[in-house]
This record gives C-alpha cells, sequence and structure tokens, in this order.
C-alpha cells in the first residue's frame, strides 16, 4: 500500500535520511527502530509533508495506492497535503501532554478532525466523535469528551490522539514513539489498541519506537535504522531472532536481559566494531555469597517511617486544608556494598523518597539514620560531612550542568567547597584522575557541557558526583533520557565503579528489567506506598503483590 | 471560590492604598484651612474651618473619620449635627434605610464619601463623576487602538518572519518603545495639528465635548480623540507588537500545531482555532499591566492636550494644593486599577482552562 524508494532528506548541510526504501501494506504494522537522531522521525514527517523548516527531500519516492489509485506523497502542495494529511495518513506523536490543545476541551478536537474529514456537522459529528473515544477504550469515554487534556492522565490523551488520528479513516497510519513517555501498565493498553485497530480497520501501520520489546508486541515486520539508512528489515520474528547487521545484533544484545546477570553489558560499539564481548554470566553461587556479606553487615542507612506529605489546597487564612501523600510511611535499610533499586510508576513517589533520604525535602517526616545517627541531628560539620558521603545524579544530563563552566570546572568546584583539594595542582591532578575514571579524555576539561554527547555528559555527571568520594549514590532515573546502546555503557560504569570504590547505590528507575540486571534488592512503590521489598530475582520470579505482577507482565516483549 | 479570594484580597489592597494615601498626605507640609481661606483670614474663622474639617482631633480619629467616610458601610450619629460622625445629608447618600444600632448610632450603604474641594467647594464625588467618563473614554480609546493593531501587527509579523515587512514593524515598534509619551505628545501635537493642521483638521487641544463659538450649545467632537488616544497608545502598541510576536511564534512551534497540521487544517485554520487562544496569555497580562501605566501617562496626555478627565483636573489640584480633590482622584485611580485586574484575571482563566484549577 504505501512505497517508499530511494528517500533522501537533508536538513542544511547534513544529510538526515540516506536512499530507504519503505514498503507497508494493508493490515501490517512495520515497526522503525533506532536510537535518537537515526533520521526515523524525519521520515515520518516527510511523508505526511511536515518536515520542519531547512529540512528539504533531496531524492525519493513514496507512493500510497488505495483501491487501485496510486498517489504520490512527495513534493506535494499545501492544497494537495490537505487532502493527505488526516484523511488518508494520519498521525499520532510522542508526547500527548503537550501534543493537544490545551486551551480546547477533548471532545471538540476530536470533533474538529470528525467534521473536517466525514463532511458532517453539529450533534452528527459530536456522536461520532464520541463513538470514536468508546472505541479507544477511555474509561469514561463522556467525561473524556467534556474535558481539557490537563484533566486526563497520559494514556488518555494518548488514546484522544489516536482518536483523533482515526476521524478521517486513515489507510496508513504513523506512530512516532506514541507509548515512550508513558508508564508500562499504561504503555501495555496502548499496544494492545493499535493492535485491535489495525486488525479491525485493517490500517497499515508505521510504529516507531527505539524499544525492541515495544516493537516485539506490535510489529509485523521491522526496519532497522542507523545513521539515516535502513540496514536491516524482515519480519520481527526473523529479525529479532537472527540478525545480520552487527548494529542490530548490539542493539538487542545490549539490553539487559530478563534472565542472567551478565557481567559486563555488551554494547553496540562493540558489535559495529566487530568485536562482540564473550559474555560471561554472574554465577548464582557467587551472588549468594556476595548477599550474605552484604547482609551481615550492620545496615549504613536505616530509615523509619518516612512521609512526605504536600499542601495542595490552603483555605483563605492559608492553614492547609488538603493534602498530597508523596511517601507514606516507609521503613528500610540500606547496606553498605549493595544496589538497591527503586520501582514504580511516575507519581508513585520514587524520586521524593530518594530525596528525603538526602534531606533535601523539607516537609519529610520520620527519621533517618546514617551509621547509626539521625541526621536529623547533625550539625552543621556533620551535615557537611554526610553531603559529601552521600550524592545524588539526576535523570537529565542536558539540565544538570551549567553551561558556562568548563567541565573542568564543575568538576573542581565540589573539591573546593569541601576543601578536599587545596593546591591548583591538587585539584587538576584530581580531576584528571575523575576523568579517566568515567573513561573521558584529559582535555575533556577545558571543554562546555554543549560539546558533549547525551551520554558524555551522563559521564560528566557521575564524575563531579565521584569527587568527593561519596560513599553512597541516589541514582535518579539516569539512564531513562539515553539511548539503549549508550545507556548499557554507563550501566557498565556504575558497576565497573561499585567494584573499584566499594559503592552502594540506591538506582531509581522505571525501567523493570535495568533495575533488575543493576540491582541486589529491590523496593517497588506505589501511590508513595512501600509495595514489596525483596531479593531482585525473587521479585521476577515470585512476585507477591497483585500490583508487582501486574508491573512485571507489562514488561514489553517476554514472551 | 477563586473569585471570591480574589475580590477579598483586592479589597484588602484598596485598603492598603487608602491607608498609604492618608499617610502621605499628612505627611507633606502645608495647613489644609488656610490653603481653603486663603492668606488673609483670622485666625478665628480659621479655627472654625479646621474644627469643621477636623483638623483639631487626633491623627488617629482623622484616620478613623477618613475610613469611615471612605467604608461603603459606616456608623455615623444621626441626631447630633456637633459630632464628629454626623450623618450630614448634604455629604452622605445612603442607599438604604439607616440601620438603628442604638440611640446615637446607626449603620448605613452609601458611596464613599471624599469630602469637598478646597476650591470650588463641589463635592469629590461630583467632580470625579463629571470627568472620570472622559478619561476612560480616552484610556480605553487608546488601549483599544493598542490592543487591535498591535496584535495585529505582531500576528502578521510571526507568520512574515524575518521578512522585510518584519523588520520594519520591529524597527518602529522598537522606537515607539522608547518615546516618552510627553515628548510623543508634544511631537504629535506639533506635526499633525500644527504642520498638517490643514490637512488633517485636527486641533492643538480640546475636549470631547466643545461649546460652539455662539456659546450656544454643546457638541461632540470625536475628531478631538483622535490625537490624544494615539499617542496615548503609542507605547502599550509597540510593547503589544513585540509580545504577540514572540508569543505568536512560540505558539507555532509547539506540538499541538503540528497535531492540527496533521489532523489536515489548512495553515489559516491552524492559526485562528489552535494558536490565537494560547498565544494571547501573554498578551492579555500585558494589557493589563499597561493599564496602571496608561492611567499615569493619562495625566501628562489630558494636560498637554486640554482633555478635561481626571488626569487633568489632578494636575490642577495638585497645583493649587487641593488635597481632598487629590485624594479622591488617586483613591478613584486605584480603585480602577484594582477592578480592572480583577477583571483580567477573570479573562486569563476564561483562556487558560488550566488557570482554573489552581
Amino acid at each position: 500500500m504505501l512505497r517508499v524508494s530511494n528517500l533522501t532528506v537533508d536538513i542544511g548541510p547534513r544529510r538526515i535520511v540516506t536512499n530507504i526504501a519503505l514498503s507497508v501494506a494493508a493490515g501490517e504494522t512495520v515497526g522503525i527502530v533506532g536510537e535518537s537522531g537515526s533520521g526515523k522521525s524525519i521520515t515520518a514527517l516527510c511523508l505526511m509533508g511536515l518536515l520542519p523548516n531547512g529540512a528539504r527531500v533531496v531524492s525519493g519516492t513514496a507512493t500510497l495506492t488505495h483501491n487501485n489509485e496510486v498517489t504520490q506523497l512527495i513534493g506535494l502542495t499545501e492544497k494537495q497535503l490537505s487532502t493527505i494529511r488526516g484523511k488518508r495518513i494520519a498521525m499520532v506523536f510522542q508526547e500527548p501532554m503537550t501534543s493537544l490543545n490545551p486551551a480546547m476541551r477533548c471532545g471538540a478536537q476530536v470533533t474538529e478532525a470528525v467534521t473536517l474529514h466525514q463532511k458532517v456537522t453539529g450533534k452528527k459529528a459530536e456522536a461520532i466523535a464520541l463513538n470514536l473515544l468508546s472505541e479507544m477504550q477511555l474509561p469514561d469515554p463522556q467525561k473524556a469528551f467534556s474535558s481539557y487534556p490537563h484533566q486526563l492522565s497520559g494514556g488518555q490523551k494518548q488514546r484522544v490522539m489516536i482518536a483523533i488520528a482515526l476521524a478521517g479513516n486513515p489507510q496508513l497510519l504513523i506512530a512516532d514513539e506514541p507509548t515512550t513517555a508513558l508508564d508500562v501498565t499504561v504503555q501495555k493498553g496502548i499496544l494492545q489498541l493499535f493492535n485491535y485497530l489495525r486488525d479491525k480497520h485493517q490500517m497499515g501501520i508505521i510504529f516507531i519506537s527505539h524499544d525492541l520489546g515495544v516493537i516485539k508486541e506490535v510489529a509485523n515486520r521491522v526496519a532497522v535504522m542507523y545513521r539515516g539508512d535502513i540496514v536491516e528489515t524482515g519480519s520481527t520474528q526473523q529479525v529479532l531472532s537472527s540478525p545480520n547487521h552487527p548494529y542490530t545484533q548490539g542493539l538487542i544484545a545490549c539490553k539487559p536481559p530478563m534472565e542472567g546477570r551478565p557481567l559486563k553489558l555488551p554494547t553496540v560499539a562493540d558489535f559495529v566494531a566487530g568485536t562482540p564481548p564473550a559474555s560471561t554470566l554472574e554465577s548464582a553461587e557467587s551472588r549468594a555469597q556476595l548477599h550474605e556479606s552484604i547482609y551481615a553487615q550492620e545496615p549504613l542507612l536505616t530509615v523509619s517511617n518516612a512521609g512526605v506529605k504536600y499542601v495542595t489546597k490552603r483555605n483563605l487564612f492559608g492553614r492547609p486544608v488538603k493534602h498530597f501523600t508523596a511517601v507514606n510511611s516507609i521503613s528500610f535499610q540500606l547496606f553498605k556494598g549493595e544496589t538497591l533499586g527503586l520501582v514504580g510508576e511516575s507519581g508513585s513517589g520514587k524520586t521524593t523518597l530518594g530525596r528525603t533520604l538526602l534531606k533535601l525535602i523539607e516537609e519529610a517526616t520520620g527519621e533517618v539514620c546514617y551509621n547509626g545517627h539521625s541526621i536529623a541531628k547533625f550539625g552543621r560539620a556533620d551535615m557537611k560531612s554526610f553531603r559529601r558521603q552521600v550524592q545524588l545524579i539526576f535523570q537529565d544530563p542536558f539540565s544538570a550542568l551549567n553551561p558556562r563552566l568548563t567541565v573542568g570546572q564543575a568538576l573542581a568546584e565540589p573539591l573546593r567547597v569541601h576543601g578536599i583539594c587545596r593546591s591548583a595542582a591538587d585539584i587538576n591532578q584530581r580531576v584528571n584522575e575523575l576523568l579517566e575514571l568515567v573513561a573521558l579524555p584529559a582535555e575533556a576539561q577545558y571543554r562546555y557541557p554543549h560539546e558533549f554527547s547525551g551520554g558524555q555528559r551522563q559521564r560528566i555527571v557521575i564524575a563531579r558526583a565521584l569527587a568527593l568520594n561519596p560513599k553512597v549514590i541516589v541514582c535518579d532515573e539516569i539512564v531513562s533520557a539515553l539511548d539503549v546502546s549508550v545507556q548499557a555503557q554507563i550501566l557498565n560504569l556504575l558497576n565497573k565503579l561499585k567494584a573499584e570504590l566499594g559503592l552502594t547505590y540506591i538506582f531509581i528507575s522505571h525501567d523493570l528489567s535495568v533495575v533488575r540486571y543493576m540491582s541486589n534488592r529491590i523496593l517497588v512503590m506505589q501511590h508513595g506506598n512501600l509495595v514489596e521489598l525483596t531479593d531482585a530475582d525473587a521479585l521476577y520470579t515470585n512476585p507477591q503483590t497483585d500490583y508487582t505482577k501486574r508491573l512485571i507482565g507489562s514488561i514489553p516483549g517476554r514472551e | 471560590m477563586l473569585l471570591l479570594k480574589k475580590i477579598l484580597y483586592s479589597i484588602l489592597v484598596t485598603w492598603g492604598v487608602v491607608t498609604l494615601v492618608f499617610g502621605l498626605f499628612n505627611l507633606i507640609p502645608g495647613d489644609p484651612a488656610r490653603m481653603m481661606m486663603g492668606q488673609r483670614t483670622d485666625s478665628a474663622s480659621l479655627a472654625a474651618v479646621r474644627r469643621d474639617l477636623g483638623l483639631d482631633r487626633s491623627l488617629a480619629a482623622q484616620y478613623a473619620k477618613y475610613i469611615n467616610d471612605l467604608s461603603p458601610i459606616s456608623i455615623h450619629n444621626p441626631n447630633n449635627p456637633k459630632s464628629y460622625i454626623y450623618l450630614d445629608s448634604s455629604s452622605y447618600t445612603p442607599y438604604t434605610k439607616p440601620i438603628k444600632l442604638s440611640n446615637s448610632r446607626v449603620v448605613i450603604l452609601k458611596l464613599p464619601y471624599l469630602r469637598r474641594s478646597y476650591q470650588s467647594q463641589q463635592t469629590v464625588a461630583h467632580i470625579v463623576k463629571q470627568t472620570l467618563p472622559n478619561t476612560f473614554i480616552l484610556a480605553f480609546t487608546a488601549m483599544g487602538f493598542a490592543t487591535i493593531v498591535g496584535i495585529a501587527l505582531g500576528i502578521f509579523s510571526a507568520i512574515k518572519k524575518d521578512t522585510l515587512a518584519d523588520r520594519v514593524i520591529i524597527f518602529l515598534s522598537a522606537i515607539g518603545m522608547s518615546l516618552p509619551s510627553f515628548f510623543a505628545a508634544i511631537l504629535f501635537a506639533w506635526l499633525f495639528a500644527y504642520v498638517l493642521g490643514d490637512i488633517t483638521g485636527l486641533n492643538l487641544t480640546g475636549n470631547l465635548w466643545v461649546v460652539d463659538d455662539f456659546g450656544e450649545g454643546v457638541h461632540l467632537q470625536l475628531k478631538n480623540l483622535i490625537l490624544p488616544a494615539i499617542t496615548l497608545g503609542i507605547r502599550p502598541l509597540a510593547v503589544i507588537v513585540q509580545l504577540s510576536r514572540s508569543s505568536m511564534l512560540e505558539t507555532l512551534s509547539q506540538d499541538f500545531i503540528r497535531t492540527a497540521r496533521a489532523k489536515g487544517l489548512s495553515f489559516t485554520k491552524t492559526l485562528w482555532r489552535h494558536a490565537l487562544r494560547n498565544s494571547l496569555n501573554p498578551v492579555i497580562t500585558a494589557i493589563s499591566g499597561w493599564f496602571a501605566s496608561l492611567m499615569a501617562g493619562v495625566i501628562f496626555i489630558e494636560y498637554i492636550f486640554g482633555w478635561k478627565g481626571l488626569g487633568y483636573v489632578m494636575v490642577n489640584a495638585l497645583n493649587s494644593f487641593d488635597v481632598p480633590l487629590v485624594i479622591g482622584s488617586v483613591i478613584t485611580i486605584s480603585i480602577v486599577f484594582v477592578i480592572i485586574n480583577l477583571i483580567v484575571d477573570s479573562i486569563y482563566a476564561w483562556l487558560d482552562p488550566r488557570v482554573r484549577m489552581q
């Protein structure tokens, strides 16, 4: 139905998409996988005639065939495009939070698309729109119809987006990372919806994702994009089980597996360079031994009844009348040398709990004891030393570094603040050491953060946290913003540092396979409550609560 | 609930302003009684006037009476004309029958009493009532002109980004922003009413209502509104152009605009249905803020163009030390300002449903 050949797209002087060919049949989902910057989104936008300013199609054709009628898609005028957009090809975007007009009710936005494409108006169009919303399996279509986008959850908004896309009965639906911003449990529902709609309407779907697990759930065929080129296509089954191209092999291998624990994760770079590493799994005995020694110690950090309540509403006199409980009376212990995973859906209180441990949240109640001493009773000197020993790394490496400081200055700052190094020579030496620890070249210290990629920046942030020789590092979603291939490198780095420096991690993530790979024990949170705290492997093989079972069952791409 | 809170807050702000004004005018030198009676009065009549104005009382008592006079709900003595809070029917115009508290105390609902002008002996309320509409006409015309032309030009230059037209608009608005209004007033008056006076037919000065040459009838002269309104509107216009341009550009780059385009809407429809309303929020906020400076700017403009509005009256009152009239004008302007802010906040909530949540 859709046939793309020799498509080449430039943005300015840079070639983004190189000579690609792609075809989609009716009733088929084709997955496009690749990392950020590989050209997958640009390919999709090109088919819609929505290329960003400065981008242009250099060569290539794309045709859409329906009922023996062939339509060209490249080089159309705005007028011609408006007969295609929404009617023949529709698109669903990644960010449901920002992709809907905040000042219009959801129903009106769906109705608008219906009136545009179906030659109906008024009550009739509204009825069709409402029908579409119920087809999207929204819990309360009537309510969603009269709601503003900010009143709906992320998953519900994405369902509204899909309803808008289907309003014109398109032959081809392009979904660009439609579930990336959503929780796994919500993602599962959306993926099922895509499969249901494909079969019911016999649509062709192009499903763009960076996550092979997601692709496995929805795609019949898959195309792997790497640096603007489609390096491999084939049925999903075949590509995932016996990949030909080294990049695909790397992509599959670098994802933390659900069984076994390689001592070092293979990385895409290894495969592309043609030297895939032999993977050695951590043996069950050595792991059991390790756990025995870890958990025989006195706990490093003891948290009792930690709670955080935020005031959400005050009365006229400023007295709080409504609260939101972000963390509800959680108690646990952290032992030296372990990695404690913290999982839960967004809004479950993971980040808040992590910050409570560092005494970064004013509203926190309960007690946190470090080495047997309550941090609430720390004086200035004790607090300063505590701050040095417990460090925090954030999710977004782009905003965590001051753009006006060179990397060297950023690393030297904590050294100076805590008086660890006094002379310039000492500082210089320590900065070099730190960069070496995170495998960055020494000359990196003279450069500014914007000159580095996301993965490199995350290394810099890690180096900065290490500058003070901490004992504990709280890692808050630190690989979530990174591509899978880079993610494996950072995870390997963290594990290497842990072994070399005897660190203890609290590893916060929504990605269950990453958490399983990294952690010794895992703490599951839901709505601010502790649901389960147990050994990482035991949690996955034998989950005790329904919530954990549901979380694990939602991991995409599991047999 | 949100509105109620805002109203309560507004009342508090008004009270603050009123108190501040009271404090300020008690700090300035000069004896109001002497100013009222002129230099050549004997001390006996001065004392009488002073007693009459309550200037012989303590500051606290004066303040209490001042607030009692201004408050829409006030306490009075209906019987004793000598009482400090005697219910004088020439000063107060109650809405309702006095509600009796005790033999010598009643509560009434009334318009705020702003006292009498030292100069003309008219009540300040009367003067305000006569001149405020003129000021409103001028301010709203100026703001309407600035808003409509400003948003139109801003959106136009956003769509035509980086073209010659866009650059010219930006350049002119930069000039408009840096032009002081009193200078613009003189420049415009000279250029359009003197140099080009024969072509435009505009006058250097003039009020909305003009007595004709024979002194017979009063005529509406709408053309006298043109120059003061444009002069007053220039700076807000320049700011609104820039704001709506950048706001529109930002809105156009957002995801939901891409969604609207992907739906199949044409660019024009996307602009009208999706971009416009979302891009207006910062512009509305700016407009509300500009009303404040407009109220300040209006004083110069009215004076220069001889426009008989509250600002004109206020400048004259300041020159002749007519304290009640100055206080009355300041309080009126600040109340107007508070009310405008209240209205703008409500518009804001209507434009952006997310504001209603908080």
